[in-house]
């Protein structure tokens, strides 16, 4: 599968400072997500993508497509939300909308349409035609939030798309996140250092730290690998049980009081452990899935840069 | 959209032109400064300074009308309607289109700025350049509008009426009025976007406008009493603008001398316009960015 994203050796410097360094690496990802403490040069990547830097060595590719030299046909491509307030004020919320379309390409008349059906969609239904200027914080993030999808982009940068808001509007926006990423063709890249925000949404991550890549990782993957790892508390002789498993071909591993680890192969089931335990009249208490979570992962990659800058 | 039905759709319509895009910019600015009731009112109220010179103009050529009135004394008459004519219209009507664009221009990028919506414009397929000339074309329309349309619907109202070749004998005025009118064009609406992409304020920037032209020609004054020279004519620009138009428009050099509009050498004069345009430009590309960059 081609890349969405491409970062091939990319590297940003303002004056002296380099703020990107020689980023290498490919995401495939419908949803990405950017994560990094704050000033480790997620904003900068996205603003390089999108044409308002300029890379001083190397390049990024969009879909194939060079940013160098493709900047306006990918900006085209391209739906933008930024971090900050940025909207027009004393227009009304259609108008924006209709505005930022227009301005992506689509004519007068679609424009007004898409602008509507954007608006609809992210729940500014109601107050589509009140200045975007007496809108509250929230709505404000929806309205960024409508401009940026309602030309139909193949891809949405959402630059920390949940500042700012209260739990039930972060829900909706994540939520809407999360239906804009499985309705159209739409890929989605999420700049957040929250990593709540990304974990619900993202199929593959990308780490950044002090402007390297401290770590790619497809979530997916992941998800898909813990799915092997389970944790049981189990009531009666677990020892036998242990063994029925093992003769199975689960690897097991046994911790007293019952409670156990089991690595399931591909082939095996979990069907298969409830038969074994009801044969041999145990009770299974408790089965979770092991889970690594994106703090995991995000803290990891962290230390796995800490240590290789200490140790240079 | 019923709620039902509400769920995100791809785009799969045409696009428009990339080249002509930058017209939008252009459109929502008009649609923007005629918000304004105010303004509006004052825009059409612009033309009243036109049919005032129609009037005068067919006054001058229909002794008919003149005979009708039982007009007596001197009245303006066919030989009147000439360059000083037009270049006193050409002067009034630049004054009114400056203090429109003095009132509302400044607010075509000052919007934009004050609420941070310049990356999602230039995120867009829009270049900067692009988004100076789309703003500026709403200066350069509106001002057109003004100056150098009404200037010339007289010029050719007067050749119609007039006859026997004045058309062919006045010929050069045509080039004068345009490039008279353009470069007038070309310095209210650099300064005043420039005056906005500075300050987001938009009463601010309409102050830093007026001081530029009006507190430019205090210093001039100031330099040129201290220093007992004319050079300091260069700081003013509108005085710049009125020696080239007395050029451009053939005032003797008898008629300029009275006028006091001989303190500087043409050359110096448009070396004073293009470096207020030079200027203008050099402030837009040093603000108009999609985002700041903290160097260090």
């Amino acid at each position: 599968m081609a890349p969405v994203i491409e970062l091939d050796g990319l590297e940003v410097r303002f004056g002296v400072r380099s703020v990107l360094k020689q980023l290498k690496g490919q995401l495939h990802g419908r949803c990405i997500g950017l994560l990094g403490p704050n000033g480790s040069g997620k904003s900068t990547l996205l603003n390089t993508l999108l044409g308002f830097y300029p890379p001083a060595q190397g390049t990024a590719r969009i879909f194939g497509k060079d940013i160098r030299t493709h900047s306006r046909e990918l900006r085209g491509l391209i739906g933008y939300m930024p971090e900050s307030d940025a909207f027009i004020s004393n227009l009304t919320g259609v108008r924006f909308v209709r505005y930022m379309a227009e301005l992506s390409g689509l004519p007068s008349t679609h424009a007004l349409e898409r602008a509507h059906e954007a608006l609809f969609y992210v729940g500014l239904g109601e107050v589509r035609y009140r200045k975007v200027g007496t809108y509250s914080l929230g709505m404000k993030q929806l309205a960024k939030l409508a401009q940026a999808i309602a030309h139909g982009p193949r891809l949405v940068f959402l630059d920390e798309p949940t500042n700012g808001l209260d739990p039930p509007a972060r829900n909706r926006m994540i939520q809407l996140i999360r239906e804009i990423r499985d309705a159209g063709n739409m890929h989605v890249l999420i700049s957040s250092h929250l990593l709540r925000d990304v974990d619900e949404c993202c199929d593959e991550v990308i780490i950044l730290r002090d402007g390297n890549i401290a770590g790619i990782c497809n979530l997916e993957d992941e998800r898909r690998l813990n799915r092997k790892f389970l944790e049981l508390e189990t009531h009666g002789e677990d020892s036998s049980f242990a063994d029925a498993v093992q003769q199975l071909g689960c690897e097991c591993a046994l911790f007293g009081k019952g409670r156990m680890k089991v690595v399931l192969p591909e082939t095996i089931e979990i069907r298969e452990l409830y038969q074994i335990a009801a044969q041999r009249d145990i009770q299974i208490r408790r089965m979770n899935y092991r889970r690594d979570s994106l703090e995991d992962i995000f803290l990891k990659a962290m230390q796995e840069v800490g240590a290789r800058n200490g140790s240079l | 959209m019923a709620v039902y039905k509400r769920s995100y759709k791809p785009y799969e319509g045409d696009t428009t032109s990339n080249r002509w895009r930058f017209l939008v910019l252009t459109r929502y600015g008009f649609s923007g400064l005629f918000d304004s009731r105010p303004f509006t009112g004052a825009f059409v109220l612009s033309f009243v300074p036109f049919l005032i010179g129609a009037a005068m103009i067919y006054f001058a050529h229909s002794a008919t009308l003149r005979a009708l009135l039982q007009l007596r004394g001197p009245g303006p008459d066919a030989g009147q309607i000439n360059n000083y004519f037009f270049l006193a219209f050409l002067g009034m009507q630049s004054w009114i289109s400056f203090l429109l664009i003095t009132w509302q221009g400044p607010q075509l990028v000052a919007m934009d700025l004050a609420n941070n919506a310049l990356p999602l414009i230039l995120g867009r397929p829009i270049s900067r350049t692009e988004y100076v000339l789309g703003k500026f074309l709403v200066i350069a329309s509106l001002v057109s509008v003004i100056t150098w349309i009404p200037t010339l619907l007289l010029f050719f109202l007067n050749a119609g009426m007039a006859g026997n070749g004045w058309i062919w004998s006045h010929f050069w005025m045509l080039g004068s009025i345009l490039l008279a009118s353009w470069m007038w064009i070309a310095i209210v609406g650099l300064v005043a976007l420039a005056a906005s992409a500075w300050l987001k304020w938009r009463v601010a920037a309409s102050a830093l406008m007026l001081a530029f032209f009006f507190v430019g020609p205090g210093f001039g004054t100031a330099i040129n009493a201290t220093l007992g020279t004319n050079w300091g004519h260069m700081l003013d620009v509108l005085y710049a603008v009125k020696l080239i138009w007395v050029g451009l428009f053939r005032v003797p050099v008898s008629t300029a001398e009275t006028l006091n509009m001989l303190g500087i050498p043409l050359w110096a004069a448009w070396c004073s316009v293009a470096a207020t345009c030079g200027l203008s430009l050099f402030l837009l590309n040093r603000r108009l960015k999609a985002r700041e960059v903290v160097r260090g």
